[in-house]
């Protein structure tokens, strides 16, 4: 199977007033193509700094990113902003939608960057925004509109290209319950048409919606955990409730 | 609480360095150019009387052979000096000999009319020193310590500049008594001087007036401190005009930037207004703590600003001085150092506590959110403009971007425009100079070079003019005295021409040129204070006749408020003719290119007797005295119109750091980043430029005509099209080199770093 | 079992068959599979302790029916339990003892245990959240899937927990 993303012994360092920290120390991951990956861990563990450096929001200090089986970890910056446009799309906690835009214009942007026409952009923009159920947001603007509705805006944005990855940070950390079920189901059912997706998470029930569960402590993967979609729920109802005799 | 404030205001300061220094920085230079700008006032600001009260002025001057000791006793006389020996000697000198008119003082200066020292030092009663008249001194470049050659008819002698000094009275020098003794042109020459002070000085004219009627003019002529004042006028109108727009565009500049600066700093800061108010703070508090941040900055920065603008000021009055007569006035009066330091402070304190106190007044979650998302919801016009013509997306997110704050882009916008309407003014008043130079007769001088001699005769005097016929089209012969209006105090300067005058008509206006005797073309001034139309008749007195003219036309003429009559001197009868002053000449030149060579011609052929002058000199010499304070006072607002714009781009891209993150995720380059601020920057830039024209052009127009009435509108003339259209890549360049900075912030922001917090 | 089927009989009395159908109906698929006998022992149990009583129910060809009621006392009990809020503090006990124990013995590896544990949650909230797909709206099973999962991510928490305090304090459970 093709792998969409691979990184081999990635490392990342920050240095702040002469002391260096390690927030990545050696990370190794393949993510096949239609995978849907959570990453969890406690905070401080480097799983948001493993997702800006598979975006190319940041740069490693040692190891290798490859994105479409191509090597992009040396990348100036605006060779990534241009292969982003197409190739990536960032979901982020706190929505990052564009103040002073309308909805639709927020969702058109990268696609207008990518080279699509105008009008390629409106039309691709009213049927995302038309699957995600909120066709009627396109005038207003991000300010008036609830958290879960800007998230929805924030996922069609990112899909707006089609990209070979979606990568999120924390999607549901801003949302009601409600709304966050709502947004974790939207991506499963992209999944499901194929989306490739890495989630960086603390909350096991969004990560448990995924295929692979990857689990970080210190900058390094601890552990994975592979899960079956298929086990027969029935078997697990009757361990509910427990009536002894 | 009060130091509380203190500490939270310097602590608040202290985190933001570059945006406090950039605002420090606009403060300084405000409070520079508003010091300067008062100077400017203060120094061009009726000259006249500075100088009548620095040198105590008198009301009077009697020259003549007469009995002059008879009048220091006569009724109204307050006070009388005098009479001084009065001598006119020729200097000689390069392009041409020179006259100076020597008075024989003693070793104490005069008491009346006594000369004020801008350098050197007085006579010590020596003989052979000389104490120069400045506008002289200046005119020829003449130095302190500098020897004059004196061309006297048998021999040459020689005077020692050792000082010069600037009187209210018209030009004149001083000397020893010694030493204009000495001078052997003969007993009396000119004859002696009395200066009078009179109780009443506005009794002077009816002085005047009562010794003219009373003696003849060839034994006494009296003329008082009002001719003074209209000569020093004459001389500085243009410059005045000037000056006092140029200061007052300013003033009126650094209102609006201040006001923008300090605005935009108390809009960026809404958010923290409902953060303050959520930790504790009273409305009245917040309020408070705005006021002291910039209050803190103010104070600093007026100070130094005002400093710097008083230790420049000598710069820029200096040429003004030497252009209006007066002394260089220091530039460190209570009047500029209150204006440069409490003028900033209490705009600064206006421009803060309003914003501070609306902001302050807002619901804390309301200002929190309203600082979160402070900028304007609303689609831009300009934008869907620039999406519509297919600019590239980082071009139309920066015309977003720019109008995004409604508030700040009109106050930016504004204070530009005000800068650029400066610019045009000073490109106004270069082309106004550029055309008076190249049409003399704007100045009233339709000729090249005027010829005027003591010492050649007539017939010679023809001659040797006739010599230079292969360069000369043509001579006109000039006369002028003071002719006054029967049943009117109107004084008029009226000019007897003769020969070619109609080869090169005046500018006339209306109307038109004289063609013979009877005629006669009068300046706008003389209409208006006459109550006259073209057409009518002119009944005017000179010496001593009764002439009888019809006029026929108005010319342009800056010479005497516009009071004055130009006819063919066939309207005078000779004897009155003769006692017109002296005759000049004309001179016409085929090329005007010619005129210098000519003149040094005419200087060696006479041997130095005739007295040259090129007209164009003189516009040239007032030009480039007005140069430095019109484009010094541009180059300061552009300066700070720069930092300005700098400023107000900085602080748009800090309340937008999250934005300009989310553009490179979604996948700008910086390069196209740089673009969005960049041509936000221009946007704004273009649309003052506009502005700054629509506005700048008529105001310039009605300044020079409302100030000048006389020759203003005849004179005034807008810049050629093409300086205009150079404004707009002079924007440009303004605008990349304001964007520079704040772009290239922009393009560095880290999206990781940036997007990790809310 | 007891205090459910004492509150059945509050409603009215009924024999052993119709509590068991009963149950099925009210928790249908979440219900362990049970057998009529294990009714029958509770029922008497709660005979001999004197909070049921039994009534001889003739029917004709079969042997008598027998009605259970709740006695006084039944009631009594019944009301006490309705009242008195349930404990709240539980733990996966089994977990819990094997976590501490097996790591004092030295059988198994503390972090592997968790790990394995975590998996093994990880994987059942997968399962509840298709489960939750599958139930047709039925609101008591629906209340009750979502309770389990709560529960489940609270207990991924203690795990994050547990794996903490591995690697800094001195536990219950270090090898040496």
């Amino acid at each position: 199977m093709e792998h969409v993303l691979v990184t081999t012994g990635l490392e990342r360092t920050y240095e702040t007033d002469g002391i260096a920290v390690a927030a990545l120390r050696g990370v190794d991951l393949a993510v096949a193509e239609g995978e849907f990956v959570s990453v969890m861990g406690p905070s401080g563990c480097g799983k948001s700094t493993l997702l800006h450096l598979l975006g190319g929001l940041d740069r490693p200090t040692a190891g290798e990113v490859h994105l479409g089986g191509r090597r992009v970890d040396q990348l100036s910056e605006a060779a990534w902003a241009q292969l982003r446009r197409r190739q990536v799309g960032f979901v982020f906690q706190f929505f990052n939608l564009i103040a002073n835009l309308t909805i639709a214009d927020n969702v058109e942007l990268p696609g207008l960057l990518a080279g699509l026409s105008p009008r390629e952009a409106r039309s691709r923009r009213r049927e995302l925004l038309d699957d995600l159920g909120i066709a009627q947001l396109a005038g207003s603007v991000p300010s008036r509109v609830s958290g879960g509705q800007q998230q929805r805006v924030a996922i069609a944005r990112a899909l707006i290209n089609r990209p070979a990855v979606l990568l999120a940070d924390e999607p549901t950390g801003n949302l009601d319950s409600q709304s966050a079920r709502e947004v974790l189901g939207l991506m499963r059912r992209h999944h499901e048409h194929g989306q490739t997706i890495v989630l960086v998470t603390h909350d096991a029930r969004v990560a448990s919606a995924a295929d692979r569960v990857i689990h970080m402590r210190d900058g390094l993967i601890s552990e994975e955990t592979l899960l079956s979609g298929d086990r027969d729920p029935g078997a697990l109802a009757s361990q509910m409730l427990r009536l002894e005799v | 609480m009060a130091r509380l404030l203190v500490r939270t205001a310097l602590a608040n300061l202290r985190s933001r360095p570059l945006q406090t220094s950039l605002v420090a920085l606009i403060l300084a230079a405000a409070s520079a150019t508003l010091a300067l700008s008062v100077s400017l006032r203060a120094g061009a600001a009726d000259p006249y009387e500075k100088i009548a009260r620095a040198t105590n002025a008198a009301d009077v001057h009697v020259v003549g052979r007469g009995n002059l000791a008879a009048l220091a006793r006569a009724p109204g006389v307050k006070a009388a000096e005098g009479p001084f020996r009065l001598v006119g000697v020729r200097v000689r000198s390069r392009p041409s000999n020179f006259n100076v008119a020597l008075e024989g003082v003693g070793a104490r200066p005069p008491r009346i009319d006594r000369p004020k020292l801008t350098d050197g030092r007085w006579l010590s009663g020596a003989v052979g020193e000389v104490v120069l008249d400045r506008r002289t001194a200046r005119d020829r470049g003449v130095h302190v310590g500098q020897r004059l050659t004196i061309l006297l008819p048998d021999r040459r002698a020689t005077l020692t500049v050792v000082g010069i000094a600037v009187s209210a009275g018209q030009d004149r020098s001083w000397a020893s008594e010694g030493t204009v003794a000495a001078l052997p042109s003969g007993d009396d020459p000119l004859g002696r001087v009395l200066e009078l002070q009179l109780a009443d000085r506005n009794a002077s004219g009816a002085f005047v007036d009562d010794v003219r009627r009373r003696y003849p003019p060839d034994q006494l002529n009296a003329y008082d401190w009002v001719d003074d004042r209209q000569e020093v006028t004459d001389r500085t109108a243009t410059s005045s005009v000037v000056l006092g727009s140029a200061s007052l565009a300013a003033l009126l500049a650094v209102g609006f930037i201040i006001a923008n600066a300090i605005g935009g700093r108390i809009l960026a800061s809404r958010r923290d207004i409902g953060l303050l108010k959520a930790a504790g703070f009273t409305p009245g508090g917040v309020t408070a703590l705005f006021v002291v941040e910039n209050l803190v900055v103010a104070g600093a920065a007026s100070i130094v600003g005002t400093a710097v603008g008083i230790a420049l000021s000598p710069l820029l009055l200096e040429p003004t001085a030497s252009l209006l007569g007066t002394g260089t006035p220091s530039g460190l009066r209570a009047v500029t150092v209150a204006a440069g330091v409490l003028g900033v402070i209490a705009v600064v304190c206006l421009f803060t506590a309003l914003p501070a106190w609306r902001a302050g007044r807002l619901g804390v979650l309301e200002a929190i959110a309203l600082g979160r998302t402070s900028v304007s919801t609303k689609p831009s016009r300009a934008a869907r403009a620039a999406a519509a013509l297919h600019f590239p997306p980082a071009v139309v997110l920066g015309v977003k971007d720019a109008f995004a704050s409604r508030s700040r882009a009109a106050m930016t916008i504004a204070s530009l425009a005000l800068t650029m309407g400066t610019v045009i003014m000073a490109l106004g008043t270069e082309a106004t100079y550029r055309r008076v130079i190249q049409d003399s007769s704007l100045r009233a001088k339709p000729y090249e070079l005027l010829v005027g001699t003591n010492e050649v005769s007539p017939a010679r005097t023809r001659a040797l003019l006739a010599a230079q016929s292969a360069k000369v089209s043509g001579t006109a012969t000039v006369a002028g005295t003071t002719a006054s209006v029967p049943a009117s105090p109107v004084d008029v300067w009226a000019r007897a021409v003769g020969g070619d005058y109609q080869r090169r008509p005046y500018a006339v206006r209306d109307g038109r040129m004289i063609t013979g005797p009877g005629e006669a073309i009068v300046g706008r001034g003389l209409l208006d204070a006459l109550h006259l139309r073209v057409g009518d008749r002119l009944p005017l007195e000179a010496a001593g006749t009764r002439l009888d003219l019809r006029i026929v036309g108005r010319y342009v003429e800056p010479d005497n408020d516009g009071r004055t009559a130009i006819f063919d001197r066939r309207s005078v009868p000779a004897a009155a003719l003769a006692r017109f002053g002296p005759v000049q000449y004309e001179l016409q030149l085929r090329d005007r290119s010619d005129a210098h060579a000519v003149q040094a011609a005419l200087v060696r052929t006479s041997a130095g007797q005739f007295d040259v002058e090129a007209t164009e000199d003189g516009v040239r010499q007032e030009r480039s005295d007005l140069r430095p304070v019109l484009y010094g006072t541009d180059a300061l607002l552009l300066a700070i119109g720069l930092v300005n714009l700098l400023t107000t781009l900085l602080l748009g891209i800090r309340e937008r750091v999250r934005d300009f993150a989310i553009f490179k995720v979604v996948g700008l380059t910086p390069r196209q980043v740089l673009a969005s601020v960049t041509s936000g920057g221009t946007l704004l830039s273009s649309v003052a430029v506009v502005g700054g024209i629509a506005i700048g052009l008529p105001v310039f127009h009605a300044l020079v005509t409302v100030t000048n009435p006389s020759d203003g509108p005849d004179l005034v003339t807008s810049p050629t099209w093409w300086w205009v259209v150079l404004m707009f890549p002079g924007a440009l360049l303004f605008t990349t080199l304001a964007s520079l900075l704040p772009a290239r912030r922009a393009a560095a922001i880290k999206p990781a770093e940036a997007l990790r917090y809310e | 079992m007891k205090f459910p089927i004492l509150a059945m009989l509050a409603k009215s009395p009924a024999h052993g068959y119709e509590l068991k159908r009963e149950l099925e109906e009210h928790f249908g698929a979440a219900l362990p599979p049970l057998n009529t006998g294990q009714i029958y022992t509770s029922l008497a149990r709660l005979e001999r302790d004197g909070l049921v009583d039994a009534d001889r129910v003739a029917q004709d060809s079969r042997p008598n029916k027998r009605v259970y009621r709740l006695t006084a006392e039944g009631q009594k009990a019944l009301d006490e339990w309705v009242t008195q809020p349930t404990p709240g503090t539980r733990l996966r006990d089994e977990f819990f003892m094997k976590l501490v124990l097996a790591g004092r013995a030295g059988i198994a590896d503390p972090r592997v245990l968790i790990e394995r544990q975590r998996g093994e949650y990880l994987q059942a909230l997968r399962d509840l959240d298709r489960l939750q797909a599958a139930t047709n709206g039925d609101a008591a099973q629906s209340l009750l899937i979502e309770g389990a999962a709560l529960h489940l991510e609270a207990d991924l928490k203690w795990l994050a927990l547990c794996e903490d305090r591995l690697t800094s304090e001195v536990t219950p459970w270090s090898m040496s």
